[in-house]
């Protein structure tokens, strides 16, 4: 095998660790809110420096393989949205800190209701950044737009949970701290998907070179440019 | 074919260049040797002429008149030429024209006549139209007198030796070429015939048809390499067996098995490999570059790194995998066992054993203890000893009904599935008898509805399962009523057991039939059971190719319903 395909490997295989180190961090925060783990969330904390470490790891390498081997075309777009698609699970790793500060004080509150929609909402999150990834190792744009299609039902539930944290907020005022908090952790998942989204948008970017960033679809645009992308 | 060319050619060529050689030899020789013949002739009758010329310093008609006759008659021709070159007498010329010929003392033969006494030479003459061989030589009083022959008769001697060469040389060329032809056949056929073997087994045939060979050598090399051709495809069998052989046994194990070159670029791979992962690898792929799911990336990376793995324990995703990994010369073996069963069934193993030691203990440890107190307190009134006593005998009691069920149950599990059952029950009969059983029941009430039918079941058994049913439904339902119904369905007679709930956590639905499983943790023994109940309803059900099921009722609470085919 040629020295440049065995960096890819290396590259691929970083890139996959670090991937998986953020879902875990999403899961793992959220399995640390439902069993009001503060020891589990305290870990998750520590983890994110792991993220960071691969993340400057990754960056340094691409810039070198960028540097060594002047990749064209595919290789190329391959190294820049890997360079990306760090950043994008760098601010994951960052919010499922922000999600694990907040089950913290929460953990000091009474519970304030059952966690029913925010495992879902954690468990599509988590799924989509997985997606993502797999879609860009895979080159696979259906898959890349079923995580942007996703994206859609987050913020539905997004809205939901808030609407109902606020029903609970006009309830009960002694439940504010919590509200909030749960309001907080709410929007750091929606921010997590659209982290998810955007390492779509780069994988569609990276297989036909044409950027899809800040336009919006309806299905009949995804169907269209699905159609391109297979001819 | 080209053999056959190139034998040929090498035995012909050098044959005709030598004779190609030898015969210009010859042609050169004889016709010098001609030529010097003619000379010596030409020389005798220039001194038998140069007589009568001797004495000629001018014209003379005599002597022109004389040579002109021998001329004609002999073709020879006669020149005399004066010291000056001027020509004296010609007689092949008319003897009024040979004053108006011109000087002749720059011919060749007379200018060497003139130099060293005699001189010849060949040449056409435009006096007589003709190629001519000259002599000239002085005459002692300085004259010359020169003779020429015409060459005709030279031609003619080497025409006839040109023509004798050409036949010889053809019949010779037909001989040889037929010679040459039969030995370089002989020579190239068991050539030929190798080449066409060397050719199929190249190509890979397997049914080569080895032709003979009259040659005894060639039919030696020819019988030596159809052994080690024979031998060589006996060897390439062998080796195709044995792997197909191995992969075989690769399919059939269960354990994932793949082989990668250090660069982990996949040698074998089997197919319980490729299901125990839902992934597409073929041989030939880089085991990384193939795989884009980041957590099997990573799963595979942890173990690729590592040189050696004794059968170590990882967990992937829901399942455990048992991994083995060897490191060869230039290989990586690794074998990947799915370990998720063993590990539930271990979990199962160690919480059945905790169950029935715990089941077997507290009977023990109150007869026990109540028995200690007896023996070594004398002092206790008759009231607390009788109690004491009581305990003890339903401790008894328990241990013995436990201790029956396990019997029981163990009994069920030895019968197998070739049984017979030779004497059918009647079901009103049983009906019967259960309602005198229960009837002193307090408290709640036990309705048994049943067709009137005889089946092939052994009665203990059917009694078995209504009882341990409804004494289940009796020890845990809140209600104050339970039905049984015992009906025929298609082939099969369902007995159906109802209470008024409260439900069986949907949790434990699946568990409720392991053996010494109860759903309460706590094992407080306000409902006491031997936990083995519904396993001998399960199994009894399973020796009539029936099965348990449990389902939410009307009321709210359990049903639970065995299918029972009967046996014949």
């Amino acid at each position: 095998m040629k020295k440049i395909e065995m960096e890819y490997l290396e590259l691929k295989k970083m890139l996959a660790k670090m991937s998986q180190l953020s879902t875990s961090m999403i899961e793992d925060s959220i399995v640390s809110l439902v069993d009001r783990d503060s020891t589990l969330a305290e870990e998750v904390i520590k983890r994110d420096d792991e993220v960071d470490a691969y993340d400057t790891q990754i960056d340094e390498f691409c810039l070198k393989a960028l540097a060594l081997y002047e990749p064209k075309a595919v290789d190329l777009r391959f190294i820049t949205t890997a360079l990306r698609i760090i950043v994008d699970l760098e601010r994951i790793g960052d919010h499922c800190v922000e999600i694990s500060k907040e089950v913290i004080k929460l953990n000091q509150v009474p519970p304030i209701k059952p966690y029913i929609d925010l495992p879902k909402m954690a468990d599509s999150a988590s799924s989509m950044v997985k997606n993502s990834v797999t879609a860009y190792f895979n080159k696979d744009v259906k898959l890349a737009f079923s995580v942007i299609k996703k994206d859609d039902y987050i913020d539905n539930l997004h809205s939901q949970i808030l609407r109902e944290l606020i029903t609970y907020l006009a309830e009960d005022i002694r439940k504010t701290k919590g509200a909030i908090s749960l309001m907080f952790i709410t929007r750091s998942l929606e921010r997590i998907a659209d982290h998810a989204t955007n390492i779509a948008e780069l994988v569609y970017f990276m297989v036909t070179g044409k950027i899809i960033k800040h336009t919006f679809f309806d299905d009949n645009d995804i169907e269209e440019l699905l159609g391109e992308s297979d001819e | 074919m080209q053999t056959f060319v190139k034998f040929f050619l090498l035995i012909t060529l050098p044959i005709f260049i030598t004779l190609i050689f030898s015969f210009f030899f010859i042609q050169k020789t004889v016709s010098g040797e001609a030529r010097n013949q003619l000379l010596q002739d030409t020389k005798q009758k220039w001194t038998i002429a140069s007589e009568d010329f001797i004495d000629v310093n001018e014209r003379d008609t005599a002597i022109y008149e004389k040579y002109s006759n021998i001329s004609e008659e002999t073709s020879l021709r006669f020149t005399l030429i004066d010291k000056s070159g001027r020509v004296l007498i010609d007689s092949d010329v008319g003897y009024s024209e040979i004053q108006h010929l011109d000087n002749h003392a720059n011919r060749p033969e007379i200018k060497a006549a003139y130099a060293k006494g005699e001189g010849s030479s060949i040449r056409y003459s435009k006096t007589v139209n003709e190629k001519l061989f000259y002599f000239a030589k002085t005459l002692p009083n300085g004259n010359v007198l020169r003779l020429a022959y015409p060459l005709f008769y030279l031609t003619e001697i080497e025409n006839s030796i040109n023509l004798q060469m050409s036949i010889v040389f053809a019949v010779l060329t037909i001989t040889i070429g037929i010679i040459a032809a039969l030995l370089a056949r002989k020579f190239s056929l068991p050539i030929q015939k190798l080449n066409y073997i060397a050719d199929n087994i190249e190509d890979g045939k397997t049914n080569i048809h080895f032709p003979r060979f009259r040659d005894a050598h060639m039919a030696k090399i020819a019988s030596l390499i159809y052994k080690i051709y024979n031998a060589m495809l006996q060897k390439q069998n062998t080796i195709k067996n044995e792997q197909e052989k191995l992969k075989l046994i690769f399919t059939v194990m269960d354990e994932g098995i793949i082989l990668t070159d250090l660069d982990n670029n996949i040698i074998h791979v089997n197919d319980s490999f490729l299901e125990l992962f839902d992934v597409n690898l073929k041989i030939g792929d880089n085991l990384h570059k193939a795989l884009n799911d980041a957590e099997l990336i990573n799963f595979f990376d942890d173990i690729m790194q590592k040189d050696n793995i004794k059968r170590t324990q990882i967990p992937f995703r829901e399942k455990v995998f048992e991994v083995y990994l060897n490191t060869l010369d230039s290989q990586k073996l690794v074998i990947i066992h799915d370990i998720t069963g063993r590990i539930k069934y271990e979990l199962f193993k160690a919480e059945l054993t905790g169950n029935i030691s715990h089941e077997l203990k507290t009977p023990i440890s109150m007869i026990m203890n109540y028995a200690e107190t007896l023996i070594s307190n004398d002092s206790l009134d008759t009231k607390t000893r009788k109690k004491f006593l009581q305990t003890i005998y339903s401790s008894s009691n328990r241990l013995n009904e436990l201790i029956n069920d396990i019997v029981e149950l163990h009994k069920l599990e030895s019968v197998g599935d070739d049984f017979e059952v030779d004497e059918s029950v009647n079901l009103v009969q049983m009906k019967e008898d259960l309602e005198t059983l229960y009837s002193a029941t307090k408290g709640i009430s036990v309705n048994f509805q049943v067709d009137d039918l005889n089946v092939n079941i052994f009665n203990e058994h059917l009694y078995s399962i209504i009882t341990n049913l409804v004494d289940n439904a009796v020890k845990y339902s809140d209600g104050d009523k339970i039905d049984v119904f015992l009906k025929k369905s298609g082939d099969y007679l369902v007995v159906t057991v109802d209470d008024e709930g409260p439900r069986i956590p949907e949790a434990d639905r699946d568990r409720i039939f392991e053996r010494f499983y109860t759903c309460s943790k706590s094992r407080n023994k306000q409902y006491s059971g031997t936990g083995l109940g519904l396993s001998i309803v399960k199994h009894i059900a399973s020796l009539y190719e029936g099965v348990v099921k449990l389902k939410t009722n009307s009321y709210g609470g359990n049903s639970f319903q065995v299918y029972l085919k009967g046996k014949v």
